[in-house]
C-alpha cells in the first residue's frame, strides 16, 4: 500500500531504497492512546484507527474530568460558586474566573473600580505567562527535548510565586471577585514583577534557541498537522490555534474589556520566521511571542497601576445580580473562553453556560489526526495545549 | 427611529415568518426564530452579516419550556457576537441540527442533549458526551434528581 502525507512518501526511502515492500500485507489496528499516556495532557482518551503508523481516524472521547461545574455553579451562591471555575482551566484560573465574573458584571451592569482592572490584568497575564512558558516547555517535552522545560520551569516558578505572594495561591487563585479582586498588591511586589518581566524577556532569546530554531524539533514540527484558518474558523477554534493559523483575532484588542483598549500591544500571527502557516511550528511561536507582549501589557499595567478602590463597595457577601442575561467572551491562555450566564434574581445564578476553549480546540483532533503518522498526532496533540479540566469543566 | 441591529433586519426581511421576536434593547441582543426554521436563519446569518463561527450552544431549561441559544460570532470583521434562540415544549425538545453546516454544533449539540436533554434531529452523531452512555437523566434540568448510587456505588456521602 502506498500512502502519501505530509511529502512523504512510504514507499521511499531516504535515498530512494523502497521503505516497505511494495505487496507487504498491512492490517487496520483500533487502539487506545489514553487516558493515562503521559502525551495527551491530562486525561484525554483518544480511541485510533490505524494503518502501521499512519492515522486513519482518530476519535477523542472527553468526559472523565467531567464536574458538571455549571450545575455546582447553579446550586451555590454566587460567592461560594467563584472559586470552582478555577478548577476549570486549572493552568489559566485567574483567566477563567475573569471570564465568568465579567459576564455576571455585565447583566447587573456593575462599575468595576480602575485600579482592579488593572489588577486583573496584570494577573492574568502573569497567569498567561506562566501557562504559555509551561505549554512551550511540555511541547519541547512531547518532542524529546528535557531541558528547555526545565529552563522554562525555572521563570515560570518566580512567577508562580509572585501569584502566591499576590493572591494566596500557587495555581488556583480564588483572587477575582464579583465587583473587583480581592486584594492589593504592595509596592514591593510590583517592583519585583516588573524585575521578573525583564527576567523572562531576557530569556526569551535562550528558549528560542534552545527550543525553538532547534534543528531537531523544526523537523518534528514544521509543516506537521497543518490546521488552515477555515477548518479552525468552523470548529471554533481559538486562541494560539486560530492565530498561528493566519487569522487576525484576540479578544483582548477586538472586544477589549477590563481596560485592556489602554495599553499598547500587537497581536502576533503567523507566517512567522520559520515554518508554514498552521504548522505546529506556527502554533508554538505564537506561545511565545504572546509572552513578549504580555510582558509588555504587565508592565505598563504596574507602571500606570492608578490610585483608588480594588472592589466595588456595595457588592459584598450575599450580593445577588438582579435578573438579567449575558454574554461576554473573553481571552485565556488557551483561548476564548465565554459566558452565557442567566439570573432570574435568586441567590444563585439561573445558568452559566461556560464555553471551554480545549472543548472545541480538541474537536479539531478528529479533522485534523487523519493521515498523520503517530509520531505527529503526538506534535499535533502538544501543540494544540488543551487542559482537560477546561473540556470536560 | 435609531438604527435597526442588522442581523435582525436581514432576518425579518429574509424570512418573515420564522422570527418570533426581536430584542434590540439592553446588553445582550437576540432574536428568537421558529425552531424549524434555525437551519435557515443561520445561514442568512453566514451570507449577509458577515458570521464566520459558531461560537456557543447552550440549552437553558426555563421549567415551562426549553431554549437552545447559538451565539455566533464575527471574527474576521468587525467583532461581534449574534445570539439566536429557539423555544421548544419541554414535553418534545426537538430542534434540527446545525452539525451539516457548522463543525462546532457537532459537540455543542452534543453536551447541550447529554446535560439539558434537547434532541438535535440529524445529528451525526447523538449519544452523550461527557457523562457515561447509562446514565440517567439530564442534569442541567431543573426537575433533576441527583442519584443516589451509580452501579452499587454511593454517591450519598
Amino acid at each position: 500500500m502506498t500512502t502519501q502525507i505530509q511529502g512523504v512518501r512510504l514507499d521511499e526511502g531516504e535515498r530512494g531504497a523502497p521503505l516497505l515492500p511494495r505487496d507487504i500485507q498491512t492490517e487496520e489496528l483500533v487502539f487506545n492512546m489514553g487516558p493515562q499516556h503521559p502525551s495527551t495532557h491530562g486525561v484525554l482518551r483518544v480511541m485510533l484507527r490505524t494503518d502501521g503508523e499512519v492515522v486513519l481516524g482518530c476519535q477523542p472521547l472527553v468526559g472523565n474530568l467531567h464536574r458538571c461545574c455549571e450545575k455546582i455553579l447553579e446550586c451555590l451562591t454566587y460567592t461560594q460558586g467563584l472559586p470552582y471555575v478555577d478548577r476549570m482551566d486549572y493552568l489559566g484560573a485567574l483567566n477563567m474566573e475573569l471570564g465568568l465574573v465579567l459576564a455576571v458584571e455585565e447583566a447587573a451592569a456593575v462599575e468595576v473600580p480602575k485600579r482592579a482592572q488593572y489588577l486583573r490584568v496584570i494577573l492574568c497575564e502573569i497567569n498567561r505567562v506562566i501557562s504559555h512558558l509551561l505549554a512551550a516547555g511540555q511541547f519541547g517535552l512531547d518532542a524529546g527535548a528535557f531541558t528547555p522545560f526545565l529552563y522554562m520551569f525555572r521563570e515560570r516558578e518566580e512567577g508562580i510565586l509572585l501569584l502566591n505572594e499576590a493572591t494566596g495561591g500557587r495555581l488556583l487563585y480564588h483572587y477575582v471577585r464579583y465587583g473587583g479582586v480581592t486584594r492589593d498588591v504592595s509596592d514591593d511586589w510590583r517592583r519585583r514583577c516588573i524585575e521578573w518581566c525583564d527576567t523572562v524577556a531576557g530569556h526569551m532569546d535562550e528558549y528560542n534557541n534552545l527550543l525553538t530554531y532547534n534543528h531537531i524539533f523544526l523537523n518534528r514540527t514544521v509543516g506537521v498537522a497543518m490546521i488552515d484558518a477555515e477548518t479552525a474558523l468552523s470548529y471554533g477554534a481559538t486562541g494560539p490555534i486560530l492565530r498561528g493559523a493566519g487569522v487576525q483575532r484576540d479578544l483582548r484588542k477586538d472586544m477589549p474589556y477590563s481596560s485592556y483598549e489602554d495599553f499598547d500591544f500587537e497581536i502576533p500571527v503567523a507566517p512567522f520566521e520559520k515554518g508554514v502557516v498552521g504548522d505546529s511550528w506556527s502554533r508554538h511561536r505564537q506561545r511565545l511571542f504572546e509572552i513578549e507582549e504580555s510582558l509588555k501589557i504587565i508592565k505598563q499595567a504596574v507602571d500606570n497601576l492608578p490610585e483608588g478602590e480594588t472592589q466595588h463597595k456595595k457588592i459584598t457577601r450575599g450580593w445577588k445580580a438582579p435578573a438579567g442575561e449575558a454574554y461576554v467572551a473573553s481571552e485565556t491562555p488557551r483561548g476564548e473562553m465565554s459566558t452565557y450566564f442567566v439570573s432570574d434574581g435568586g441567590k444563585s445564578p439561573y445558568r452559566a453556560r461556560i464555553r471551554g476553549p480545549s472543548f472545541y480546540n480538541i474537536a479539531l483532533l478528529t479533522e485534523t489526526a487523519r493521515g498523520l503518522l503517530i509520531g505527529d498526532l503526538i506534535m499535533l496533540v502538544g501543540s494544540l495545549d488543551f487542559t482537560l479540566g477546561d473540556c470536560d469543566r | 427611529m435609531s438604527e435597526r441591529w442588522p442581523p435582525a433586519a436581514a432576518l425579518e426581511e429574509a424570512l418573515p415568518d420564522a422570527v418570533e421576536e426581536v430584542s434590540e434593547e439592553g446588553p445582550h441582543k437576540f432574536v428568537r426564530v421558529r425552531a424549524d426554521q434555525i437551519v435557515k436563519a443561520a445561514r442568512i446569518l453566514r451570507e449577509s452579516c458577515g458570521v464566520d463561527m459558531l461560537h456557543q450552544v447552550s440549552g437553558v431549561d426555563y421549567e415551562d419550556r426549553f431554549e437552545v441559544v447559538y451565539h455566533f460570532a464575527r471574527v474576521k470583521s468587525d467583532p461581534g457576537f449574534v445570539c439566536l434562540k429557539v423555544s421548544v415544549p419541554r414535553d418534545n425538545p426537538v430542534v434540527p441540527t446545525l452539525a451539516h453546516d457548522w463543525a462546532t454544533a457537532n459537540w455543542g449539540e452534543r453536551e447541550t442533549w447529554d446535560l439539558v436533554g434537547i434532541r438535535f434531529e440529524g445529528h451525526p452523531h447523538p449519544y452523550r458526551i461527557m457523562l457515561p452512555e447509562d446514565w440517567e437523566g439530564h442534569p442541567l434540568r431543573k426537575d433533576y434528581e441527583f442519584p443516589t448510587d451509580y452501579h452499587g456505588i454511593d454517591c450519598t456521602e
